[in-house]
């Protein structure tokens, strides 16, 4: 290879490549850099010795403060912050409900993650396993957050519960990650389940829980079941199929509802443990029905797309608010009197979901028109169906292209939650508000003390959304090919 | 010839979509009419119970609601201190939710068997005409176009508010004449900030509004002397000088009336007497000098009076023995359940607003016999 390059070129070039291809080292000593970048001249040396002695008596400030501030209202309120007024004997609960939770996140991440691996290896593409190290740049701001919030605990079971928390994310990866193949292949479902598990351990079983298990069930089963050959092929196939997995789906949903279990409904949830799980579940549902709206207003059938359009236009031209106060305030009068009104969350997710459904519809619509028209083109001319072009070439390239969109539109989604609390939900931020009532702290001016606590903990979930974002945007390479 | 037919398809698309809207109207209407006659015509044969159910439901009946759901919803605050808040164990407590207690006590017998839907000040009224929430506690002031466009209902009132003017101990300033051109801090966009101009601006007193957005900014402002007076509820001015590190001094002058009680949609007589009558045995009890600690030892009371109040059996004139029934629909024994299991109204004042630095005796909340205004009907 080598010789025949030197062929086709220049012999001084050659000659050039041979002794030293490396650039110029730019590595400067600290002097040198500081004299480059702070002080190269008059002007710059006066604004670097301004802003410096600036940023100094802010931290000088911003120190002082912290440690001479009363975090007694922390302290005594940590409780409301974290989960609002669940009550207090019943604490098992949202322990065990995360401890599901993390379980699920684990097994399902290490699964993900040894697919993704495997995929790799075989297509010959490089891959390692991922180290905690790594793990730990990643997630570090929740990590560090949720010390941070178990340090204001007055006794010593949170902090036992969140070094068990640690330990048993390890573990479920691990497991997760050495799982055999055939259960890594079915790691979506798996998630999902114990997600829905996690939440009925606080909530009981209900005809909800009893809807989103049956559903779960439903979507598993059609997946398996599309793998059986022996089933025939075609509308009649698709029919036997959905009829099975219909029934395996009433079972399990039968099944859950005969589980006598009572819990605490969604009228007793607050706190972060609210608004994480309004932001999570708004954007899960909000994610498919925003592409089925993108679809349908890119669609050529008139009803859908004049529909699509009327459904996205209306909700991004109304503020969240009204819609929330109109679910909350009018809706109840429109439905019928024996009606039994749905709890004020149900309402309010429902909202949210849409509402984020037709902001996400239009950043996927902007996905869709940047894919060039001949991949379409070429798709059908290989003889694919019209959705499996839209469910293998088109949206893919789609999705891909508007990753920073979708995840902006994900944490603003997320800080959307803080305005529940305009519908009497008692969220995150709106905790700040109330301790500050209280009779021992009202009037002490300890507002940016609980302000600046609530924003860590907004900050930390959202920086690590963004991060995994930018994670992901170079892994699917977004910008370079 | 191609673009006009398409418009075309989108005029047909829309006249049909159209259509479709006004038949969903319309047969809306002739629903609603038609179930309208048909309550009619059960009433007159009498065959069909549940139409007539029905129709008792949407006059009222707030009350058979209430009693059959075995919870009473009340809209309150969670902000307030001293009438609403979430305390450190995540209860609410204060003056407006005690008094949700005292009908809870009153209508279901059990004082704990009320929910609380904090609200904003903008919710309060579409939530009650909602019916999401039975009764209205959440500090809301009694005025003649709140009780006429908002058809709200407002009841026997619990606190007795005004407008007053918090300074700085060693400020000079010791009644409103002193105000002239001082500083003034005030939240914007109230009905305090309205009266301060109407009031000083009627007197001739020229000043300037320091205006702010909350009560946590306004805090540390007053405090650092950024103005030297503060005007808000006198209610809200003794619950921050509780707790400030500086001598404050609240001016005798009142310059509004901020009557604040329980209020409930217009349209259920009953569900209003009720819920008034509950309220009001708290001051019969204190009256009667009735709390929660000796109110077992009034049962064996020679005072007529005061056995009919409780609910025990009385004798008449002619020898009967009988628990005398008022007609509210209420259990005979409901005010012996209020006392017994909150309280009177001067045990929940000083339990509520005596911390947060309000004192009963001698304000417009005293009770009638010490010159103050809480003064109910006789309960006979």
């Amino acid at each position: 290879m080598a010789g025949k390059d030197a062929m086709y070129l220049g012999d001084d070039i050659t000659a050039a490549l041979a002794t030293d291809s490396s650039p110029p080292s730019t590595k400067l000593s600290p002097a040198d850099w500081a004299k480059k970048n702070l002080f190269s001249s008059g002007v710059n040396s006066l604004l670097t010795i301004v802003v410096g002695l600036a940023a100094l008596a802010l931290l000088w400030f911003g120190l002082n403060w912290v440690i001479s501030a009363d975090f007694e209202i922390i302290r005594a309120n940590l409780r409301i912050f974290m989960i609002g007024q669940f009550p207090k004997e019943e604490l098992w609960r949202p322990w065990t409900s995360a401890y599901v939770l993390i379980l699920g996140a684990g097994l399902t991440t290490g699964a993900l993650a040894r697919n993704s691996h495997e995929l790799d290896l075989s297509q010959e593409i490089e891959s390692h396993k991922e180290g905690w190290g790594s793990m730990l740049r990643r997630f570090w701001p929740v990590l560090l957050v949720s010390i941070f919030f178990v340090s204001f605990a007055r006794t010593l079971l949170p902090f036992i519960g969140l070094a068990g928390a640690f330990a048993l994310i390890v573990v479920a990866r691990e497991i997760g990650w050495r799982m055999p193949a055939a259960i890594r292949e079915r790691a979506i479902f798996i998630g999902v389940a114990l997600f829905i598990v996690s939440m009925l351990v606080i909530a009981g079983t209900s005809r909800l829980g009893g809807y989103a298990l049956g559903l779960v069930a439903f979507l598993w089963m059609m997946s398996e079941l599309s793998r059986v050959d022996s089933l025939p092929k075609g509308f009649a196939g698709t029919l036997i199929r959905s009829g099975i997995a219909l029934v395996v789906a009433a079972m399990v949903a039968i099944i859950q509802n005969l589980i006598p279990h009572d819990g605490f409904g969604w009228e007793n949830w607050g706190g972060l443990h609210i608004s994480l799980f309004t932001a999570v579940v708004g954007i899960s549902l909000g994610m498919p029905f925003g592409i089925l709206l993108a679809l349908g207003r890119k669609s050529d059938l008139p009803v859908l797309k004049t529909a699509s359009v009327i459904f996205i236009e209306f909700v991004r031209g109304v503020p969240l608010i009204s819609l929330l106060l109109f679910s909350n305030l009018m809706l109840p009068l429109f439905l019928p009197i024996d009606f039994e009104r749905p709890a004020d969350l149900t309402l309010a997710i429902i909202v949210i979901t849409g509402f984020s459904a037709a902001y996400i519809a239009e950043i996927v619509r902007g996905g869709l028109q940047a894919v060039p028209k001949g991949q379409t083109e070429a798709a059908q001319a290989s003889g694919m169906s019209a959705a499996s072009v839209q469910r293998l070439i088109v949206l893919p390239q789609a999705l891909r292209a508007v990753i920073p969109a979708m995840v902006g539109q994900f944490i603003a989604l997320f800080k959307d939650t803080s305005l529940l609390s305009i519908i009497g939900i008692l969220e995150f931020l709106r905790v700040s508000d109330t301790s500050n009532s209280q009779q021992a702290f009202v009037g002490k001016g300890l507002a940016s003390v609980t302000y600046l606590f609530v924003a860590i903990g907004y900050w930390a979930f959202a920086y690590t959304m963004s991060k995994e974002s930018r994670r992901l945007e170079a892994k699917l390479g977004v910008g370079h090919r | 010839m191609n673009k006009s037919s398409k418009m075309l398809r989108i005029l047909a698309m829309l006249l049909s979509f159209v259509l479709v809207v006004s038949a969903c109207g319309s047969d809306g209407d002739e629903g609603s009419a038609d179930s309208g006659s048909e309550d009619g015509g059960s009433d007159d044969s009498g065959t069909d119970d549940g139409g007539s159910d029905d129709v008792e439901l949407t006059q009222g009946g707030t009350l058979a609601a209430v009693t059959s759901a075995g919870t009473l919803q009340c809209g309150g605050n969670d902000t307030l201190p001293g009438f609403g808040i979430v305390d450190a164990d995540g209860a609410f407590g204060g003056f407006d939710v005690d008094y949700c207690s005292v009908i809870a006590a009153a209508v279901l017998g059990d004082a704990g068997a009320f929910e609380i839907t904090p609200l904003v000040a903008a919710q309060r009224f579409p939530t009650l005409q909602s019916g999401e929430i039975d009764v209205l506690i959440r500090n809301t002031t009694w005025t003649a176009s709140r009780d006429g466009a908002e058809q709200a209902n407002f009841l026997h009132t619990t606190f007795y508010d005004g407008q007053g003017f918090m300074v700085q101990a060693d400020s000079g300033i010791a009644s409103l004449e002193d105000v002239a051109d001082a500083s003034i801090c005030v939240l914007t966009g109230t009905t305090t900030l309205l009266n301060l101009n109407a009031v000083l601006g009627d007197l001739g007193i020229a000043f300037t509004p320091v205006e702010f957005e909350s009560n946590d900014e306004l805090n540390p402002a007053f405090q650092a002397g950024q103005c030297e007076v503060w005007t808000s509820d006198a209610s809200q001015l003794a619950a921050f000088a509780a707790n400030m590190e500086i001598d404050t001094a609240i001016l005798p002058e009142i310059i509004s009336k901020e009557p604040l009680g329980p209020v409930v949609a217009d349209g259920d007589t009953e569900w209003a007497q009720v819920v008034n009558w509950a309220v009001m045995a708290t001051v019969q009890a204190w009256e009667y000098g009735i709390d929660s600690s000796n109110v077992d030892s009034f049962l064996t009371s020679e005072d007529s009076s005061i056995l009919r109040f409780l609910g025990e059996p009385i004798t008449d004139g002619d020898g009967n023995t009988a628990v005398a029934e008022v007609g509210l629909g209420l259990d005979p024994k409901f005010a012996y359940n209020i006392i017994s299991q909150v309280g009177n109204y001067e045990e929940i004042f000083e339990k509520n607003l005596g911390p947060i630095g309000l004192t009963l005796a001698g304000s417009p909340n005293d009770l009638w016999t010490n010159g103050g205004l809480q003064y109910v009907p006789p309960f006979r």
